[in-house]
């Protein structure tokens, strides 16, 4: 066989000829390509058109409409929450000097009176009097007890103890008093 | 070819130039590019947007389903509310805390806790403060001072404390003064103006009372004296919160 004969591919002829076919199916892939890349574009612009999003927005405004008509009660309700809420704070917060009070006239053991009373923000004093030292003796001790007790009070200091002496020389007025820091 | 390109001046050219070069796989090379930039294009230009669409549309639907959802639990809710008690409950927390000043509330709550404790009242002032500042009006929590002084026992000045804790509206005594029958107190009365940024928004939950505050507004209820029902403060946010009135 003659390489010279006409009919046979020359080798340059083939490396062309199979370059023609790789060429096709890179074609064919290209055109597959482009088809899907469209039909992706499609397929999104399907989805996005078919979305439920307006007839949401419809149920939206509708239920919008439907609460507008009960804006007074909405409105009340929530100034009503506001409001208990700062109540709240403020009822937790507030001095309790009347407890306070109560607790050392409920302790106040006969025949002593409380003469003085003084309270501002954590600190109290508190000035007793009776013609019995005893007595004053069990009243600093029960506020001693109501430190340990942590009942209101964190500190009890005793300021001072006055003693007044009568017409007989004798001791007839003791006054003690107690400077208090609260809890 | 590239000289042949550049002779391309009629369609009878670029005919030629086509039937001489269709078979050359350099030049199918060619068609083939084109075909894969142009699918590159749509990419670029029409997908990559399109799915940047559809995921914003996703967010939209579920924040929206959301809104929906909660607007319809509002619903539900405020129907289920009594208009008569709502309006009873949010007047015993505005004679409470009231939206401004309320003299007459504070003279009426040292009126009944003198009455209350049998302490004979003395004098008493307010201090008011600047009426007209901006400040004044949007202060978010404010108190209004009054001095009163009286006369009793310490355990009437118990009674009178005991008694000013469980009026309205509400107060805090900030300093007690007793020395042989005489009391000097410091009593700090609350209000609060309603903030102008306060918004009602529909999508917003809306809360009900915690046990908490269920009780405590029982108890301002009892504690509130027969006063509630003249002075009912008919204050919504449709208006600014001023002094205007004082």
């Amino acid at each position: 066989m003659s390489s010279e004969i006409n009919l046979l591919y020359s080798k340059k002829q083939r490396r062309k000829y199979k370059l023609s076919s790789q060429v096709r199916y890179l074609r064919l892939g290209a055109l597959g390509f482009l088809f899907l890349v469209t039909l992706i574009s499609m397929t999104f612009f399907l989805l996005v058109v078919a979305s439920p999003l307006t007839s949401l927005k419809q149920e939206e405004l509708k239920q919008n409409q439907i609460l507008t008509q009960s804006e007074d009660k909405i409105r009340k309700q929530t100034l009503l929450i506001l409001r208990m809420n700062d109540i709240s704070t403020i009822v937790a917060k507030r001095s309790v000097f009347d407890q306070i009070l109560k607790a050392f006239i409920s302790k106040l053991p006969k025949g002593v009176r409380i003469k003085e009373f003084t309270a501002e923000k954590k600190q109290v004093t508190l000035t007793v009097q009776s013609s019995n030292s005893k007595d004053i003796e069990v009243y600093m001790d029960l506020l001693g007890q109501m430190v340990s007790a942590k009942t209101y009070l964190s500190r009890v200091f005793l300021d001072s103890i006055a003693i007044e002496v009568g017409n007989d020389k004798q001791a007839s007025d003791f006054r003690a008093r107690f400077i208090i820091t609260l809890l | 070819m590239l000289r042949d390109i550049s002779t391309i001046r009629t369609f009878e050219d670029i005919r030629l130039f086509y039937f001489k070069y269709k078979d050359l796989p350099e030049f199918r090379l060619a068609g083939v590019l084109v075909v894969f930039l142009l699918g590159a294009l749509i990419v670029w230009k029409g997908i990559l947007p399109q799915t940047h669409d559809w995921f914003s549309v996703q967010d939209e639907i579920k924040a929206t389903k959301e809104r929906v959802s909660q607007l319809q639990a509002n619903q539900s809710l405020i129907e289920g509310m009594a208009q008569s008690k709502l309006d009873k409950d949010y007047a015993v927390a505005a004679t409470a805390l009231p939206y401004q000043k309320d003299y007459a509330g504070m003279i009426e709550s040292i009126d009944g806790a003198t009455t209350v404790s049998n302490m004979e009242r003395n004098d008493y002032s307010i201090e008011i403060g600047n009426l007209s500042t901006k400040s004044a009006q949007l202060s978010p929590q404010t108190t209004i001072t009054v001095k009163v002084s009286l006369q009793g026992d310490a355990a009437g000045l118990q009674k009178f404390l005991s008694q000013l804790t469980k009026e309205l509206p509400l107060s805090e005594v900030v300093s007690v003064e007793y020395t042989d029958m005489a009391v000097s107190l410091e009593v700090n009365f609350f209000y609060k103006y309603l903030s102008p940024s306060t918004k009602f928004p529909y999508t917003n939950p809306i809360q009900t009372l915690s046990p908490n505050n269920q009780k405590l507004l029982k108890d301002l209820a009892i504690w509130q004296n027969a006063q509630i029902s003249l002075d009912a403060p008919n204050f919504l946010p449709t208006e600014t919160a001023t002094e205007s009135g004082n």
